[in-house]
């Protein structure tokens, strides 16, 4: 009996045929912006390779991400019972497969007869996939098969935080700048990316011998970090890319799907090329300081600071008597403690203060604690509760938080001080970190990003998944389909709101309602939360003779507490 | 102060809430925990330090597989353990 698998995965389409359970034809083709055309590419060399004659080729069992985009198949799999199988062909001893696709991760556990017990999938975020690997190896500059080989060389064990493709990036990049050795950062990366494999194969329970399946265990040092996390033997496939299509194709539980045939038109995406050579970035937002006229720092009796270093932005803010007098707002560079001197130097230049006549700084944010110069590091929950009641005053309740790389939901109380809060830094979504990838995909600079969402009549429904890595893949899918710019982008602030609406909710959301951090300035935004809440945001009071900056309320939370520290030290 | 740690992400929402003005580490809630994720450490309440329970920044992001099998077996230890009521978890997965 001939029987044929395929699997269309996010990256591969991969092809199995089998005669009488023996491998005749074996193809891998590239998923690339078409998954139908290279389905039926990948099929054709398959056919051509078993040398059967294509009559003959009647059962196309498919499985995979995208198995429902190619018209071929007379019937589909779900990957969990294609792995599950392959699993117990190739290894009748195996009780948990793992499968780790380049977008998604899976493991099942199974009976002796390679029935399905139980399983548990990773398939709404992107991290603990090939997709984290590939993501880093770009950031260290390395071609993926160099990867594994070099991180076998660390001689270091070091800490990766991360827990979202898009903050690992950043992380690599910023061990780069310390200059981490090449191996140890590679050995980290693995490191990680196992621990999240194993946490969601613990949930499951591990049963030996298990089996590790997918492109990814091809790969020496994830395989070698997964083996020292687990504390076990893996079993892994000769060629463990085709092991789903395997799975398939020995399947023989069908379910017809119905044939069609899926064309798209070609997309014509930005380049980021200003027509120079030189790569223009449209992520990045202006940097400013400033001085309000009016203020005199000498009659000053307490002149006192506060510096919130971000993972995007670095702000100071000075203060006399408690009142604000000076801020600056740039860029945060690879090393944090550069980063706050930069920006304090900044904040005070031209006012004629000496940073010595500072009493007190407090250090907030995420690099806080390498702040030199403060006496105290106050976490940035904190201090945007305090900020955001100066510069609104005691009528504000609720507060949020959008930031780099978190959103922070915060109730205060008329006094400024938290009764509850969350801050979510483990997911890119929503963050300002996720709106610049997708403005550099759209070639859309940052600060229109919101303006343009706002030019549809009507609002497109939100792309389906949150997770940055797989909203720029509908995206382009998106623009693909003839949607513009404009769309896709309100369809995106869409989601993004919806998502930072449900964390609010975690919190309560009670008027007067805030919005800070960089995110504060994006109008798309903004205004879809509104919507969302059923009011609108608290307006800025108008009594100040200069403009305030939302993006502030950290700084000038942390230099309000500094003024408050300074005068409990003096005993007042 | 509640503070919610945890984190929603494309999967669903996973947290455990605690009242750091109602906590007063008396250890219960460490004890019980099958995945030992909470231990005792230093949280600003305005300008004061207190000592009170707090979850283990290294599982803070992984509550969805920590957490797992207490709310599968509808048996979550740290709330029922804690004699002030100072503790709330949630695990809720979305479904595609």
């Amino acid at each position: 009996m001939i029987s044929t698998g395929i699997d269309v995965g996010a990256r591969n389409v991969k092809v199995v045929i089998l005669n009488d359970e023996k491998v005749v034809a074996k193809t891998m083709v590239p998923t690339g912006f078409d998954p139908a055309a290279s389905a039926s590419e990948a099929l054709r060399k398959g056919i051509e390779q078993s040398g059967l004659p294509e009559s003959e080729i009647k059962q196309i069992i498919a499985t995979g991400v995208n198995a429902e985009m190619t018209s071929h198949a007379t019937g589909k799999v779900s990957m969990v019972r294609a792995i599950a199988k392959a699993g117990t062909y190739l290894f009748p001893k195996a009780r948990t497969v793992i499968d780790v696709g380049a977008e998604d991760a899976r493991a099942v556990k199974c009976d002796d007869k390679g029935n399905i017990a139980d399983f548990v999938a990773n398939d709404r975020c992107a991290a603990g996939a090939g997709a984290f690997i590939e993501a880093m190896t770009r950031a260290l500059e390395l071609k993926l098969e160099e990867m594994g080989t070099m991180s076998l060389k660390a001689d270091k064990a070091i800490p990766m935080n991360a827990q979202c493709v898009i903050f690992g990036e950043s992380e690599v990049v910023t061990l780069i700048h310390q200059r981490t050795p090449k191996e140890n950062i590679a050995r980290a990366v693995y490191d990680a990316m196992s621990d999240r494999i194993s946490s969601m194969v613990r949930r499951l329970g591990i049963n030996n011998d298990v089996v590790l399946m997918g492109g990814v265990a091809k790969d020496v040092g994830l395989v070698n970090s997964l083996k020292k996390n687990l504390g076990i033997e893996l079993f892994i496939p000769q060629e463990p890319e085709f092991a789903s299509a395997l799975g398939a194709a020995l399947s023989s539980s069908l379910e017809h799907i119905e044939d069609r045939v899926i064309t798209l038109p070609k997309v014509e995406l930005g380049d980021g090329d200003n027509g120079k050579g030189v790569k223009k970035e449209y992520w990045r937002w202006p940097e400013y300081r400033k001085t309000v006229e009016g203020m005199d720092p000498k009659k000053a009796k307490v002149i006192t600071a506060g510096i919130d270093v971000g993972s995007v932005g670095s702000k100071a803010a000075v203060m006399l008597d408690g009142e604000l007098f000076s801020w600056a707002i740039m860029r945060t560079g690879s090393n944090s403690p550069d980063s706050a001197r930069n920006v304090l130097g900044w904040a005070l230049e031209g006012t004629g203060i000496p940073e010595n006549e500072i009493k007190y700084i407090v250090g907030t944010g995420y690099g806080r604690v390498n702040v030199p110069m403060a006496k105290k590091a106050i976490t940035e929950i904190a201090c945007h509760g305090r900020g955001a009641s100066y510069i609104w005053g005691p009528a504000v309740k609720t507060v949020l938080d959008v930031g780099g790389q978190d959103i922070k939901a915060i109730r205060v109380d008329e006094k400024g001080k938290i009764t509850s809060f969350l801050m979510n830094d483990k997911c890119a979504a929503g963050t300002g970190r996720g709106m610049e990838v997708i403005s550099d995909l759209l070639s859309v600079p940052i600060q229109e990003v919101g303006a343009y969402s706002l030019k549809v009549e009507k609002d497109p429904p939100p792309v389906s998944s949150t997770c940055v890595v797989f909203a720029k893949s509908e995206a382009v899918s998106l623009l693909r389909k003839g949607w513009s710019k404009e769309m896709v982008l309100a369809s995106y602030c869409n989601a993004m709101s919806q998502r930072m609406f449900e964390l609010l909710t975690k919190v309560g959301i009670e008027k007067e309602f805030v919005v800070t951090g960089g995110q504060s300035k994006n109008i798309g935004i903004v205004k879809r939360i509104e919507r969302l809440i059923g009011f609108n945001c608290f307006p800025l009071p108008k009594t100040r003779n200069y403009d305030m900056d939302p993006q502030l309320a950290g700084a000038i939370g942390a230099a309000l507490f500094s003024k408050a520290l300074f005068e409990k030290e003096q005993g007042k | 102060m509640i503070i919610h740690y945890g984190y929603e992400d494309g999967s669903g929402k996973y947290y455990v809430s605690i009242n750091a003005e109602k906590c007063d580490a008396c250890n219960a809630c460490i004890e019980k925990c099958p995945q030992k994720i909470i231990k005792i450490d230093t949280v600003m309440i305005d300008i004061e330090d207190k000592q009170v329970a707090v979850v283990h920044e290294d599982h803070r992001k992984k509550i969805q597989y920590t957490c797992g099998p207490c709310h599968k077996q509808k048996e979550i230890h740290c709330v029922k353990a804690c004699p002030k009521g100072a503790i709330a978890a949630t695990w809720e997965k979305k479904h595609p």
